[in-house]
């Protein structure tokens, strides 16, 4: 999960968008030919506001209008709605600075349903991972260190993770709890250019109905995320990235999971 | 400064408003019928959508003889079609679901459903010339949704019955099914035609794909109440009415065959079954002529499985193969083997034999 860490009084608004393509049909760690012509892809609009509160703290909200998509056989199931609310609060006893090179942070948050999580076809309820929103409430604890390689910052190499404690929705259902863990590297010229790289591991449990696992959930991906930003001034920034699979570990199951995924942010940093 | 945090909070509502009505349904623009003959609130979306588990439209066979790719207790679903044995094994069905199939012009739609380990055939030779079913990727009750492909109504496998759709309320046309183990199946009818593992898809048909479901007390979509009479997922043979139901568990008929004269809901039926040989078929003990029969169990003459007072030997499809009648055939019951979680929820008021 990226979130900003504004400094005392800043503000930091990104909208994001991205697309995820979950088409490809993986059998433990094998890609299998799918022959369902099936189309998975989710879109969303993310908007993420921040602000610091004081030297040490701040605070983030993230708000999501979602569209999922499901077409298989012809038959097109098409899902727009507002997804969860994610709230966080963060302390950084350390930022990058003229006298530091080290950065460390801690978070803690909520993810709150206040999206939509009933959407149906013919009558019936479509699947949960056809829902805008969860449905549920999640604790989500966030830490995050980084390291300037120079001395003009440029270089950094940092390290981040995030884990996720789902509750149960009103249908018994409950997303499989997660950890995501990355590693990456940045680098800003002197130009407005920047370049980063990150491997991103995430592990889920499986999902559970009523308690009982479910079969052909959870799992562990590898994928890597290139990104590239440029600086249109001093406080606006356009950030693109990808999120490429390396390899996945689905419990030697059948899943439909991410075949690609890309996101563009448009930042923007004010304040005091 | 205050007007731009304003602003910032404006746009968030603003994004909740646009996000916030929501849409769904089909893609196609034709107007779908929105009638359910059974409780939609109780059917799932199982997560792959319609076709999502791809039934097999284009069936490969070999003959059992020749079968090697399965094990002795591994079970198997046969019918018997146009003169045709037909076997379609389990670790093939439960990533397939449904296969369209077909004898000469007699075309039939083979369904099992892993959730409920229930199997039945529809003959639908009546049905449009490109009658084919698939999977819908819901569920009622656990229990596989199927879809027509003509039409695209809906169909319970279990109520045999179209519930959704231009063909709501129509019933379905049952084929007598037998399951049993493939040692059992191999040595009756070594001449008969087994699916193939070319199937068109790329599977792995070794891994049964639904974890420990087949064993565990655990189900996988809620039901409000469940029989705990039985192990949820004990395999029964049970016969329904409207009003009335009744099981027999598999595992309960001994190791030598057994034949079961009785009456359920005032017809006279025969249940035959044997654990250790891992079969079981009810049918009418009733003739088209109006004689009711009386029938004793025949050991170690497969497929062969009762005979009756007159010297008739009745095969495990209850076609009479040798004695006066033969050629006939006993008439098909409402029986099916499922699991008993399942078979329980469908048919309420069902009396457990071996008890």
């Amino acid at each position: 999960m990226e979130l900003a860490t504004p400094g005392d009084g800043k503000w930091f608004l990104a909208a994001t968008y991205e697309y995820h393509d979950a088409s490809e049909l993986v059998s433990g760690s094998s890609t299998v030919r799918d022959q369902t012509g099936r189309d998975r892809t989710s879109e969303a609009l993310v908007v993420e506001l921040s602000r610091g509160l004081g030297a040490k703290y701040s605070f983030s909200a993230l708000l999501a209008g979602v569209n999922h998509e499901r077409t298989v056989g012809g038959i097109r199931d098409d899902v727009t709605g507002l997804g969860d609310a994610i709230v966080m609060l963060k302390y950084s006893p350390q930022e990058i600075s003229l006298y530091s090179r080290n950065a460390l942070s801690f978070g803690v948050g909520a993810q709150l349903p206040i999206g939509k999580d009933d959407a149906s076809s013919d009558d019936i309820v479509l699947a949960e991972d056809l829902q805008p929103s969860t449905g549920a409430f999640a604790g989500m604890f966030w830490a995050y260190a980084a390291r300037a390689l120079n001395e003009s910052k440029g270089a950094r190499v940092y390290a981040s993770a995030t884990y996720t404690y789902n509750d149960e929705n009103d249908r018994d259902y409950q997303f499989g709890h997660s950890t995501t863990a990355s590693l990456g590297a940045s680098y800003q010229t002197q130009s407005p250019w920047g370049f980063n790289l990150e491997l991103l591991f995430r592990h889920a449990e499986r999902d559970q109905r009523a308690g009982v696992d479910i079969p052909n959930t959870g799992g562990e991906w590898l994928d890597i995320v290139p990104a590239v930003q440029y600086h249109i001034n001093d406080s606006v920034a356009l950030r693109a990235s990808g999120k490429i699979p390396l390899s996945r570990d689905l419990n030697d199951e059948l899943q439909f999971t991410t075949k690609y995924a890309v996101r563009l942010t448009l930042s923007w940093v004010f304040g005091n | 400064m205050k007007l731009v945090e304003y602003g910032l909070l404006l746009s968030v509502a603003m994004l909740m408003v646009a996000c916030g009505g929501g849409s769904s349904g089909g893609g196609d623009s034709s107007p779908r019928p929105s009638a359910w003959l059974i409780p939609s609130m109780e059917v799932y979306d199982a997560g792959p959508g319609q076709d999502g588990i791809p039934s097999i439209d284009e069936p490969q066979y070999a003959l059992a003889a020749d079968t090697t790719y399965l094990d002795a207790s591994e079970l198997v679903v046969g019918v018997f079609v146009n003169g045709q044995y037909l076997a379609y094994p389990h670790s093939i069905l439960a990533w397939h679901e449904i296969v369209n199939d077909a004898v000469d012009t007699d075309a039939f739609v083979f369904s099992f459903c892993p959730l409920t380990g229930s199997a039945v055939a529809w003959d639908i030779s009546d049905d449009a010339t490109d009658a084919e079913f698939g999977v819908t990727g819901l569920l009622y009750i656990s229990n596989l949704i199927l879809y027509d492909r003509a039409s695209g109504s809906r169909w319970s496998q279990m109520l045999q019955q179209s519930v959704w759709g231009d063909r709501s309320g129509e019933r379905a046309a049952p084929i007598q099914v037998i399951e049993t183990s493939w040692a059992t199946w191999q040595s009756m009818y070594p001449d008969s035609l087994v699916l193939t593992l070319e199937t068109g898809f790329l599977r792995n048909y070794d891994n049964y794909p639904y974890a420990d479901y087949r064993t565990s007390s655990d189900l996988l979509f809620p039901l409000d109440d469940v029989d705990n009479r039985l192990h949820p997922k004990r395999r029964v043979i049970g016969i329904h009415s409207n009003t009335a139901g009744k099981a027999y568990q598999i595992d309960s008929f001994g190791s030598t065959t057994q034949a079961i004269n009785e009456h359920f809901d005032g017809n006279p039926i025969v249940v035959v079954g044997n654990s250790d040989l891992d079969f079981a078929a009810i049918y009418s003990r009733e003739l088209d002529d109006g004689t009711i029969l009386d029938f004793s169990p025949v050991q170690d003459q497969l497929p062969v499985v009762i005979s009756d007072g007159e010297g008739n030997n009745w095969d495990i499809f209850g076609n009479a193969v040798s004695g006066p009648r033969m050629g006939a055939r006993l008439e098909r019951t409402t029986s099916f083997t499922a699991m008993w979680f399942a078979w329980a929820a469908f048919f309420e008021n069902t009396e457990i034999h071996f008890n």
